[in-house]
């Protein structure tokens, strides 16, 4: 008898230590597909904050993300209604912005940088990656912004 | 077979040991994760760290690929969570905001009824309680996080925070630099500027009315200290402990809108269980049907020269959906059976076109809409707009929320941003105006709770109770600091509920025993400006939809 409960006890400890490793295996193989299988832009990509801190709600980049910029950073004072500064929509095929300077890419990345009497200077503000966004934007047909139709969201399903 | 029913009978000691050794190795995890609670029977499982501990309070995510639905429960104090019944497929399982974690996150899980998934095993980033100020811990701190690491003092910290606030979250401040020059203008474009548009100007400053010039310019200076050219994150940062107990037994569940960039505003819930939202500066409301993630949006026609977008929306009990265009002035009436809308305007005197017009009202039983503007309150005729009576009011210019009790006796509003709540005995005529004890408790919109006090949420962190027969308010500062609240609702157990905005919890203020439940959401932002309860379940169901274009739901378990 005292055989048998030395064998039953054996075999259950064995058990228990099986399970015990088995889920300690499959929580390292967790653990490891976790960083394996994160989506591209990083493992926080699905954090929500993460993409509005980054204004990425649309677009990794070009004119979808500008537009994010545009609306963040331009939009309240350059819309159709506000009289705080000029209709940014065909900036681009006008022949000179207000300063007289040709319309290009470097010249309004230059207003943008450095403002002016009531334009705060976004140097600070936007990396070169978000002004070569934002300039994508503003040269593109879609400009500008202005409510009527805000850009589709991308995580949305049904369409 | 004799001798093998002997041998059964007298191993039985044995094999109950068996049965019991088996039970405690297999079936353990399993019968401690079922709860039996009739909200939860889906998918369950542990979250420990890496060093084996149990960790509570995690926000354990399931995203469904078919729909975008993301589902969030709460890991208890033993490290274990379940999640409701889910539709059978493939979902996304992550940690939401995970700050003092590595990020986690496991692409095509495959959920089908309550399975258990595989232990959550979470490592640490650092090994004090300190976190390192990188672009991805930074993403995750909510605006009260922001401002309770940044420098400076307590004066500088708090009129930011009761003045640069509703429009827009502490974020997107803190994640930008300009000059102070730069922050000038800014500053001063939105102090003089009308109503969130910034299209109008106002002929006087809005925020003078409690703010010295003194003080704007304080939060220039402070602004171009903290986030000016020379600033830097380098210093560790601290966050709020995540939920424990009570404030882990919630389902939040997210759902994704047709839109970005729609500054959504407010929900109300009709009889079918859809949702209705209002976005702030888009001529589309929307209809979300919760069973399956979609949203129909329907087209307010436009008023020439006007910025669309409406603000406040409810739905009354013949299903009618109203809504208020705060730009153009006009209360919307829609019929989602005929899908007509009829817009009714509002005599608003010489306010130009695209200035708020103060746009939260309140609907009384008898269908007469009820507002407080331009020194009096008013009663509306919601087939003309004509305003059919009317109760000057002395103490303040008006109120920016509007509530009437549920028997039609009252109307009541938080006076934003006057410290002031303001009132008026239907019955009576009698206009009842009271002031806050705190400064700058600012109590804007609310609702009436079923023993007829009104409650409102207050810019400076505070709910404030109106009780109309003392004559009296009661003020309860929430528990988290730097938080704000806009609005807030009640629940027919007389509960009150409320966003708090830029610390990304949802208050629950219980006023029998003054209790509060933080219920901490999977994103930072709690942007609530008025939130829907749904009493036909129990418990209560809340929504509300974030300023940043997302609808959410919160069941609490109890």
């Amino acid at each position: 008898m005292a055989r048998i409960w030395k064998t039953f006890l054996g075999a259950g400890l064995g058990v228990a230590l099986f399970a015990g490793l088995r889920t300690s295996q499959e929580a390292q193989a967790q653990s490891a597909a976790s960083s394996a299988t994160a989506p591209s832009g990083g493992a926080l990509a699905y954090q929500r904050s993460f993409a509005i801190y980054n204004l990425k709600t649309t677009a990794e980049s070009g004119p979808a993300r500008g537009q994010e910029i545009y609306y963040f950073k331009c939009y309240m004072c350059h819309n159709e209604l506000a009289k705080a500064g000029p209709r940014l929509r065909d900036l681009y095929q006008r022949p000179r912005l207000l300063t007289g300077q040709p319309v290009n890419d470097q010249t309004v990345a230059e207003k943008i940088r450095e403002g002016g009497a009531r334009m705060p200077a976004y140097r600070y503000a936007l990396t070169d990656t978000d002004m070569a966004d934002l300039l994508s934007y503003i040269r593109d047909r879609k400009c500008c912004f202005e409510g009527d139709n805000p850009p589709p969201n991308p995580l949305y399903r049904y369409r | 077979m004799n001798e093998i029913s002997r041998l059964l009978r007298k191993t039985i000691p044995l094999q109950l040991a068996l049965l019991v050794l088996l039970t405690s190795v297999f079936a353990t995890p399993f019968a401690v994760a079922q709860s039996g609670h009739k909200l939860l029977g889906g998918p369950q499982g542990l979250v420990i760290s890496a060093q084996g501990e149990l960790l509570e309070g995690i926000m354990v995510q399931l995203i469904s690929q078919r729909t975008g639905i993301r589902t969030t429960v709460y890991s208890n104090d033993r490290g274990r969570y379940e999640f409701p019944q889910l539709e059978t497929g493939a979902y996304t399982l992550r940690i939401a905001r995970p700050l003092e974690f590595r990020p986690y996150v496991r692409e095509a899980v495959q959920i089908n009824g309550p399975a258990q998934i595989a232990d959550i095993v979470l490592e640490r980033i650092s090994k004090t309680e300190f976190l390192p100020p990188t672009p991805e811990i930074l993403s995750q701190l909510s605006g009260a996080e922001w401002l309770m690491n940044l420098e400076g003092t307590a004066e500088e910290k708090r009129t930011f925070m009761v003045s640069c606030n509703w429009c827009h979250s502490y974020e997107q401040v803190f994640r930008t630099r300009y000059d102070e020059r730069s922050w000038g203008i800014i500053v001063d474009r939105m102090v003089r500027s009308a109503g969130s548009p910034l299209i109008n100007t106002n002929p006087r400053p809005r925020p003078f009315d409690y703010l010295g010039t003194d003080q704007v310019e304080r939060i220039v200076k402070w602004l171009a200290r903290v986030r000016g050219p020379e600033s830097k994150d380098d210093t560790l940062l601290t966050v709020f402990p995540r939920p424990r107990g009570a404030a882990t037994r919630v389902i939040v569940t997210e759902f994704e809108l047709p839109r970005t960039m729609l500054a959504t505003h407010d929900v109300a819930g009709d009889s079918r269980g859809y949702l209705w939202y209002s976005p702030h500066r888009s001529p589309y409301i929307g209809r979300l049907d919760p069973r399956t993630g979609k949203v129909k949006e329907f087209r307010i026609p436009d008023t020439p020269g006007a910025l669309p977008g409406t603000h406040w929306i409810w739905v009354d009990n013949q299903d009618i959906v109203w809504a208020s265009e705060n730009w153009t002035h006009h209360l919307v009436r829609f019929d989602p059976k005929t899908e007509q809308f009829k817009k009714i305007p509002l005599d608003v005197g010489d306010l130009p076109l695209n200035s708020p017009m103060g746009g939260n009202y309140a609907i009384a039983p008898d269908g007469f809409i009820w507002k407080a503007r331009a020194g009096k309150i008013t009663k509306i005729d919601p087939q003309t707009g004509a305003y059919v009576a009317q109760y000057p009011l002395k103490l303040v210019n008006g109120t920016y929320g509007s509530a009437v009790s549920d028997d039609g006796r009252y109307f009541a509003g938080g006076a934003w941003p006057a410290d002031a709540v303001a009132a008026v005995d239907i019955q009576t005529g009698e206009v009842i105006e009271i002031p806050t004890q705190l400064r700058n408790a600012g109590p804007a919109r609310g609702a009436f709770d079923r023993e007829g006090n009104a409650w409102f949420g207050g810019r400076g962190g505070v709910l404030v109770k109106f009780e109309p027969q003392a004559r009296r308010l009661r003020e309860y500062p929430v528990p988290t600091p730097y938080a704000s609240l806009y609005g807030a609702c009640t629940d027919k157990h007389n509960e009150v509920w409320s966003g708090e905005l830029h610390a990304g919890r949802f208050a629950r203020f219980n006023p029998k025993t003054e209790q509060w439940i933080e219920y901490v959401l999977p994103e930072h932002y709690g942007h609530d400006r008025k939130c829907w309860v749904d009493n036909s379940t129990d418990p209560v169901t809340v929504w509300y939809v974030d300023h940043n274009s997302f609808l959410v739901r919160l069941q609490p378990l109890e």
